[in-house]
């Protein structure tokens, strides 16, 4: 057994959220002292610490690597989405934040976060005083490659579902088939799939 | 802490009379929440919230059937730093004494706070309110306000 603790550096108030990349020689970490975490395996079963990512004000709720690209996403207190990538010199750099004025993000503390299998879709929870709500976006755009010109590709806002969960969405997460499962406060569980029918104005999701 | 009072000149009323409130013997009466909450000690005076107006009968109301509590405090003065303390023995007070299926919301009146939105976030993210009762100078500050008798 390995205790991080043992290293060097360690997180300053308590972690909240542990997430290994697809890779297995990743893994992401994060606390209630606003930092992100990136330790990677080296040889002979050590860890070393690569990154602290200083970039949310607030706690960091979650922490949550793409199905199979090195790009980590991190939700806050903050109420603010941000993604992470490395750059040809191993820097890790925060890539995009999705935040409520440029993005139609979140207005209160986000909670979670998940991926579905081929990494297009992400799915993202919170609540803002009785308005619970589940946040689709398009993560399609590769953020693994630094951006070249002027061509912008980033993640964009899908959806909004508003009004199934009466208390805060706490847990959000994206199966295998797309079918999305949220768990809130207000006790119950609830299961949204994508409707591909109307796409000419984007796609819209239902209760399954 | 702060050296000086926040509040040095606080508005005290009389300790209303309480009159017997007959209902159900199952039903969840508001005025049962405010007993409950009534007679907590303000951090900084030694008055209870009833006294200083920070909580009122109309502070309290219930949703039986949602299994949902909402209080609301007005702190005394709009720069109050003792509201998240106030907030936090509400939240102790509460759950202390009713069943944990209960949802309990704790809000600052609305208005009658600088930093009103930041206080209602911390006092509604259970992590947060759970991470302050863990600190042990401020568990000793709402120990001590809800231990108090009037």
């Amino acid at each position: 057994m390995r205790n991080l603790r043992t290293t060097d550096w360690w997180h300053e108030n308590e972690v909240k959220s542990v997430s290994w990349s697809s890779s297995g020689s990743l893994l992401a970490t994060c606390s209630r002292d606003k930092t992100v975490w990136i330790w990677e395996m080296q040889p002979g079963n050590e860890y070393e610490c690569v990154a602290v990512l200083q970039g949310h004000t607030q706690d960091v709720k979650m922490v949550q690597w793409h199905p199979f690209l090195d790009v980590l996403v991190s939700v806050s207190y903050d109420n603010s989405i941000k993604v992470w990538a490395d750059d040809e010199d191993d820097e890790w750099h925060c890539v995009q934040t999705l935040t409520e004025a440029d993005n139609c993000g979140h207005s209160s503390i986000v909670w979670a976060l998940s991926f579905n299998k081929k990494g297009d879709r992400m799915v993202t929870c919170s609540c803002y005083q009785d308005d619970c709500t589940l946040k689709i976006w398009d993560t399609s755009a590769d953020l693994s490659q630094p951006k070249t010109g002027d061509d912008h590709e980033s993640w964009r806002h899908l959806s909004t579902l508003t009004g199934y969960h009466g208390r805060i969405i706490f847990s959000a997460h994206l199966s295998s088939e797309d079918i999305i499962a949220s768990g809130a406060g207000d006790d119950t569980i609830c299961l949204f799939t994508e409707e591909k029918i109307r796409m000419v104005e984007g796609p819209s999701y239902r209760l399954y | 802490m702060t050296v000086g009072m926040i509040n040095a000149n606080p508005v005290v009323h009389e300790r209303p009379e309480r009159a017997a409130h007959p209902h159900a013997a199952n039903a969840l009466d508001p005025l049962d929440v405010f007993d409950t909450v009534r007679d907590i000690k303000d951090p900084e005076h030694p008055y209870s919230l009833e006294q200083l107006s920070v909580l009122s009968e109309e502070s309290v109301s219930v949703d039986e059937k949602l299994g949902r509590i909402q209080i609301t405090f007005t702190p005394t003065v709009q720069h109050c730093s003792m509201a998240t303390v106030i907030g936090l023995c509400l939240r102790l007070k509460l759950m202390q004494n009713f069943p944990p299926h209960f949802k309990i919301d704790i809000k600052v009146a609305p208005g009658s706070l600088a930093n009103e939105e930041s206080v209602n976030k911390q006092l509604n993210d259970k992590e947060r309110v759970a991470a302050a009762l863990e600190n042990p100078n401020l568990r000793q500050l709402v120990d001590e306000c809800l231990c108090s008798n009037f």
